[in-house]
């Protein structure tokens, strides 16, 4: 066997132990950098090599020589330029700086919720698709032949890019679980973030509350198949869930329209073998108890919040990440970085149930020093054993 | 799903009477591999 | 006349139905001038309330964009009659999200809350260069230079229209309060900016402050 794949197995145990509720050798690493930090330390154009991506494995590889992590730490961006581009797509857009960016946009009318509710995946169709990308609303003949190229373009990019960070995993060594495999969202989330837009569904949520409600139901179950993923049932799977209203809403709002649906996306997922990878977005502190509720192994990937409170509530039914500030690791010593990392490891590792990651993703690399960064990592590998 | 544009291979059986029995299980799994595609390209773009 | 507690009350529980029936009461009686700036003083009353409740954790991010948008139907509505001998503007902002940054939630409220506080607000949108800014500064000459920013990258745009600022001589001028998720007291420090905050009522508190 060669020592690639000896390491594969070793770091695969890793996370299996963890997914298994066993104390695995060692705290798993499991931190991922974007495609931006990865082409802005290869040194290369942010724009150009986006559009450019056959020529990423340089890039990508760089990244697996000079970071340690468990799992590939290459992530192929969601945001390829590509698709968003030929669908003349408002709601993903290369700004001045080559950053895809996400401005607030919304496909759904107040007025049309009722048509939403009656099948939501036909007004997406219709409706919302061509508002959010222009390039569809025009006449059948031509939205059909825009549709087809980008659809075309979106998994020609996606299967190439995952046969690049495949081979690369080889050939490192990387666990192959651990990492995201498919992407749903909370119900309330869908329906805000581009349907209504974060500023009309605060409005809405006042006005129309049943409507809003209603429309959380009727989306549920195609945000179910959207999380499942395209393999038979596994504990060691992760549909990626990004949570992002709860903490900018009143806790009655949030009992209302947010946790019944998306407990119910959780659990559905989790009933057909398939456990949840959520990022808890911003401070969830006042929710803890709520997501203690959730099916047991649920990851949860943590932004803010108080580490000890989430360990003693949480810690020994679901599986937890994160909490590490990214911030520090431009701001701090060498030492104040590592003590962090021992800080969080001695409060969040008793007991196993935890993976290491930082609050947030890296998108750049003059965001983080990168020596610090390099000496937490090293840190976690080398003094994390159990 | 109650839509239009998403067909279970069952609901597309039922429509298609005319396809053979024999052939039905290696088209399932391309043809509906397809759908699933379309579905999840669809659902990408609203996320 | 209404009863202005009242009004400023319903804003500060973001009671739109309520806000708007009065409002639109209060114009159809077709009152003076005068009368209508008591009630524009009694929504931005109703607004610090909003401030209040947000720092209290009583009120969310999303009350806050609530509040922007009640607030500008507010206005809307009692536009008619405030009158063009618009009331004298406490001070003046400059404000926009910094280049290669396209969010904009936050620098929007932020906009409504200060214009509700009597702020004449130059908002110079999205993803915005700091020649951009200067320029601005140096046209309209506001007491305060308002930047937004969610991404990181943020930082370092701040940063150069702080530098670009001074080379133009305009640093002295202004106060420059910082935005956005980002923003510490390091990254405050590090940029030159006088001031920073994550809470767009503080934010306001702090400009008012400042033209005080």
């Amino acid at each position: 066997m060669t020592d690639a794949k000896a390491l594969q197995q070793e770091r695969t145990k890793l996370f299996e132990d963890v997914y298994d509720g066993k104390i695995p050798k060692r705290v798993p690493i499991n931190v991922g950098l974007t495609l931006e930090f990865a082409i802005q330390y290869a040194g290369k154009d942010l724009a150009e090599m986006q559009w450019n991506t056959a020529a990423l494995e340089e890039v990508f590889e760089k990244l697996c020589q000079d970071f340690f992590t468990d799992t590939n730490p290459a992530g192929i961006s969601l945001r390829n330029p590509l698709h968003y581009k030929l669908l003349g797509a408002r709601n993903f857009v290369m700004s001045s700086s080559g950053f895809m960016q996400h401005p607030e946009v919304h496909g759904l009318e107040a007025d049309e919720y009722d048509a939403f509710i009656a099948s939501p995946y036909d007004c997406i169709m219709e409706k919302i698709l061509p508002r959010i990308y222009t390039e569809l609303n025009t006449n059948p003949v031509q939205r059909s032949i825009v549709f087809a190229k980008a659809f075309k373009a979106y998994w020609d990019e996606l299967i190439s890019g995952g046969m690049m960070t495949q081979k690369l995993t080889d050939k490192y060594g990387y666990s192959p679980i651990g990492g995201i495999e498919v992407l749903t969202e909370a119900p309330f989330d869908f329906v805000a973030d581009q349907l209504r837009g974060f500023k009309n569904i605060t409005g809405d949520i006042r006005r129309y509350p049943d409507k809003v409600a209603a429309a959380c139901e009727a989306v549920t179950p195609i945000m179910i198949k959207a999380g499942i993923p395209p393999h038979p049932p596994s504990p060691y799977g992760n549909t990626f869930i990004p949570l992002h209203m709860a903490p900018f809403i009143r806790d009655k709002d949030f009992e209302k329209f947010y946790w019944p649906t998306f407990k119910k996306l959780v659990d559905e997922l989790a009933a057909m073998g398939y456990p949840s990878m959520l990022f808890v977005e911003h401070d969830w502190m006042r929710y803890i108890d709520y997501l203690y509720e959730l099916p047991e192994n649920t990851r949860m990937w943590f932004e803010y919040g108080d580490p000890k409170l989430v360990k003693e509530k949480l810690g020994k039914k679901h599986i937890i990440m994160g909490f590490y500030p990214i911030t520090l690791l431009k701001t701090g010593t060498k030492e104040q970085c590592i003590d962090k990392a021992k800080e969080l490891i001695d409060i969040l590792a008793p007991g196993g149930k935890y993976i290491f990651n930082f609050d947030k993703g890296i998108i750049t690399t003059d965001s983080v020093n990168i020596e610090n960064l390099q000496a937490v990592l090293e840190y976690v590998a080398k003094n994390a054993d159990y | 799903m109650n839509t239009q544009y998403y067909k279970t291979w069952e609901e597309y059986m039922a429509e298609h009477p005319e396809i053979d029995e024999r052939l039905a299980p290696v088209m399932a799994p391309k043809m509906q591999g397809y759908e699933e595609m379309m579905f999840a390209f669809v659902m990408m773009l609203l996320m | 006349m209404m009863d202005l507690n009242v009004l400023t009350q319903a804003i500060g529980d973001l009671e739109e139905g309520t806000v708007l029936d009065m409002l639109n009461a209060f114009v159809a009686a077709n009152p003076s001038e005068e009368e209508a700036q008591k009630v524009v003083g009694a929504c931005q009353q109703g607004m610090a309330l909003v401030g209040d409740l947000f720092d209290k954790g009583e009120y969310f991010v999303g009350d806050l964009i609530f509040a922007g948008e009640l607030l500008t139907n507010a206005i809307d509505v009692l536009k008619p009659v405030i009158g063009s001998g618009d009331a004298a503007k406490v001070g003046s902002i400059v404000l926009g999200t910094v280049e290669g940054d396209l969010h904009d939630i936050g620098k929007n409220i932020f906009k409504s809350m200060s214009e509700a506080a009597g702020f004449e607000v130059y908002d110079l949108g999205i993803d915005v260069s700091a020649s951009a800014f200067v320029e601005k500064v140096k046209e309209v000459q506001p007491q305060v230079v308002g930047m937004s920013g969610v991404l990181t990258l943020a930082l370092d745009a701040m940063k150069n229209v702080v530098e670009e600022l001074h080379k133009a001589g305009l640093r002295d001028k202004v106060k420059i309060v910082i935005g956005g998720n980002p923003v510490t007291k390091e990254a405050c420090e590090q940029i030159g900016a006088d001031a920073f905050t994550t809470n767009a009522a503080e934010g306001v508190k702090i400009c008012q402050g400042w033209v005080s």
